[in-house]
C-alpha cells in the first residue's frame, strides 16, 4: 500500500513539474506578514486574591516566498509571552511547508501543518474573533494552535472546500481530565511517528457570509502503557452579514483505554456591528458569548471527577476595529464551574494585529 | 492612452470565454490595453490606500445583441502572497454590472471567488464605500484578500468614472 501512494506521489510530481507554467502576472516574490497581541487580564475567584496580569501573550512572523505560480513556501514563527528562558515563554514554528498548487481542487502541503479543526486552529489572527483570548473551547476541546509534522491536501469544489491531513499523532501519557488532549501535542519536535494522526474537513460557503462544516480526527495516541485511540468529531458556523457576527461550534473527543471516556463543550457568540448605525468608519461590535466546557465529561471513576472540570462561562464584550486589520476589545465574563458552584470573575482588555 | 497588446491567451480565452457566457455569444467585444495617467494613478491610490498592480491595465469593450455597451477591466492584488486577477465590468452610467475573479492563485482563502460574495458589488459605483462588514461581508480565512479586492473594485470604479468618456 504505502510502495502504491508513493508511487502515486511521484507520478504526481514529475507531471506536475512538466506542466508548470507561469502566467503573466506571477512575479517570483517573497511575502512577510504577521500579527500580535497585548492582554490585560483580571481573574477575581470569589473566595481568592485578584489577580493581574500583563503580557504581550503573542508576536508572530508570517514569510512566503513562491517560486512558480505553483510552488510556494510558507513559514510561521510565533514567539509567546514576549521571553523565552527554563519554563517562561515559548518559541514555535507554527507552519513552515512548501505548498504545490495543481488546480483550486487540489494543493499538496509538506512540513509543519495544522490540521483543519474549527474555525480558529488555521484562522487565528486577533481581528478574527471578538473576545480578547481565544474562546475557551479552543483550548480545552481543540488544542488551538494544533500544529505538526505532515502532509496535507486542500481544495476547493463548487461551493465546497476541503482538508485532509496525516501529520504526527498525540502523546497520550500528557492527556489530562482539566484539559483533554492538550498537553499531549508533540510540535514537530522529533515527533514520535509510531501512529499518524488523520484530519479530515468539509466547509460549506454557499450562502453569503455563512461557513459551516465539520470534521473528525482520528488518532491511536501513543502511551508508555497502552495505546489511547481518540476521536474528535466537531461542528463549526460562522455568520458575518448585514453587520452581524454569529459563531457557534461544538465538539466532542471520545477516548478509548482511558480514565476519560469523553470530552465535550461548545460555545455561541452573537454580535452586532453598531458602528453603521453611529455611521462610523471603523465597526464597533458589542457581543455575547456562552460557553459549556467540559474535558472530563464523563469517566471511569464517575462522580465528583466528571464535575471537577465541567465549567460554563457568561461573557459580555466589546470588539472595535479602526481598520479591519487592528482591533480593540474588551470583554467581562462570569465562569462558574459545576463542583461546589465557583464562581470567578473575568476582565480582559486587548489589542490586536494582523497584516 | 489607448493601444493594443496581447495578453496571455489562456487567460484572455478564459476572460472571453467568461464575457460570451454572460453577455451572450453574439456579442461582440473588443480588448485594448489603457495606460493610466501617473497624476490621475497617484490621486486615486492615496484615496484608496492600494497601488495599482501596473502602469497599464486590460480594458474590454462588450456590446451585446441589444445594443447595450458595458466596459470591463482587468487589474490584480496581492491577497497574502499572490497576486488575484480580477475583472470588473461597467455598465454605461457607471455602475458595476459584473465582478470576476479571473484567477485565484493562493492555496487557501478561496471564499472571494464565490459569485455570492462578488455579486454584492454589483451596483456600486465610484462614490459607493465598499466598506468591508457592513456594505461588503467579511468571510472567515479571507481577511487579507477580502480586503484587498474590495479595495481593488473601489479603485477601478473610481477610475472608470474618471476616464469612461475616454473610452
Amino acid at each position: 500500500m504505502y510502495k502504491y501512494s508513493i508511487i502515486v506521489l511521484i507520478s504526481f510530481f514529475i507531471t506536475a513539474g512538466l506542466s508548470a507554467q507561469d502566467d503573466m502576472f506571477f512575479e517570483r516574490n517573497y511575502s512577510i506578514g504577521g500579527y500580535g497581541e497585548l492582554h490585560y487580564n483580571y481573574v477575581k475567584p470569589e473566595n481568592g486574591e485578584a489577580k493581574k496580569t500583563l503580557d504581550f501573550h503573542r508576536f508572530v512572523l508570517f514569510y512566503g516566498y513562491n517560486w512558480t505560480e505553483k510552488w510556494s513556501f510558507k513559514a510561521e514563527v510565533e514567539l509567546e509571552h514576549n521571553y523565552v528562558a527554563d519554563d517562561h515563554g515559548e518559541l514555535e514554528l507554527e507552519q513552515a511547508y512548501v505548498n504545490y498548487k495543481h488546480a483550486d481542487w487540489l494543493n499538496f502541503q509538506a512540513g509543519v501543518i495544522l490540521p483543519s479543526v474549527g474555525l480558529i486552529n488555521e484562522y487565528h489572527e486577533p481581528p478574527l474573533f471578538l473576545s480578547v483570548e481565544r474562546p475557551e473551547y479552543h483550548s480545552k476541546i481543540i488544542p488551538t494552535t494544533w500544529f505538526g509534522n505532515g502532509i496535507a491536501f486542500t481544495g476547493v469544489y463548487k461551493d465546497f472546500d476541503y482538508k485532509l491531513v496525516v501529520m504526527e499523532g498525540l502523546n497520550g501519557n500528557k492527556f489530562s481530565n482539566s484539559s483533554g488532549i492538550r498537553s499531549g501535542r508533540q510540535k514537530g519536535f522529533k515527533s514520535n511517528a509510531d501512529d499518524f494522526l488523520y484530519n479530515a474537513r468539509v466547509d460549506y460557503y454557499g450562502i453569503t457570509g455563512l461557513k459551516a462544516g465539520a470534521s473528525i480526527t482520528y488518532n491511536k495516541a501513543f502511551h508508555d502503557v497502552e495505546k489511547i485511540p481518540f476521536t474528535l468529531l466537531e461542528v463549526h458556523a460562522s455568520y458575518y452579514h448585514n453587520n452581524v457576527y454569529a459563531v457557534c461550534e461544538y465538539g466532542n473527543i471520545s477516548y478509548d483505554n482511558f480514565e476519560i471516556g469523553s470530552s465535550s463543550g461548545f460555545y455561541a457568540d452573537l454580535g452586532y456591528n453598531v458602528g453603521s448605525w453611529l455611521k462610523l468608519d471603523s465597526e464597533l461590535i458589542p457581543f455575547v458569548r456562552y460557553s459549556d466546557i467540559n474535558p472530563a465529561a464523563t469517566t471511569l471513576t464517575g462522580g465528583d471527577s466528571e464535575l471537577a472540570n465541567h465549567s460554563t462561562k457568561m461573557m459580555a464584550g466589546l470588539a472595535f476595529k479602526p481598520i479591519p486589520e487592528v482591533v480593540f476589545k474588551l470583554d467581562y465574563s462570569i465562569q462558574k464551574f459545576e463542583l461546589n458552584d465557583q464562581k470567578t470573575d473575568l476582565l480582559n482588555i486587548g489589542a490586536g494585529y494582523m497584516f | 492612452m489607448l493601444f493594443c497588446v496581447t495578453l496571455y491567451a489562456g487567460m484572455n480565452d478564459d476572460i472571453y470565454t467568461m464575457l460570451f457566457e454572460k453577455y451572450g455569444e453574439s456579442s461582440k467585444i473588443t480588448h485594448v490595453n489603457i495606460k493610466v495617467d501617473p497624476g490621475l494613478k497617484s490621486i486615486i491610490e492615496m484615496k484608496t490606500g492600494q497601488k495599482f498592480f501596473r502602469d497599464n491595465l486590460h480594458c474590454y469593450k462588450i456590446l451585446d445583441a441589444n445594443g447595450n455597451t458595458y466596459t470591463g477591466l482587468l487589474d490584480n492584488v496581492y491577497g497574502k502572497t499572490l497576486p488575484i486577477t480580477f475583472l470588473v465590468v461597467y455598465d454605461e452610467t457607471g455602475k458595476i454590472n459584473d465582478c470576476f475573479i479571473v484567477k485565484y492563485r493562493e492555496p487557501r482563502g478561496y471564499g472571494v471567488k464565490q459569485q455570492s460574495w462578488l455579486n454584492q458589488f454589483v451596483g456600486k459605483d465610484a462614490n459607493s464605500e465598499f466598506k468591508v462588514g457592513s456594505e461588503i461581508h467579511g468571510i472567515t480565512g479571507s481577511t487579507i484578500s477580502v480586503n484587498s479586492v474590495a479595495r481593488g473594485i473601489r479603485k477601478l470604479s473610481i477610475l472608470y468614472e474618471k476616464l469612461k468618456s475616454e473610452l
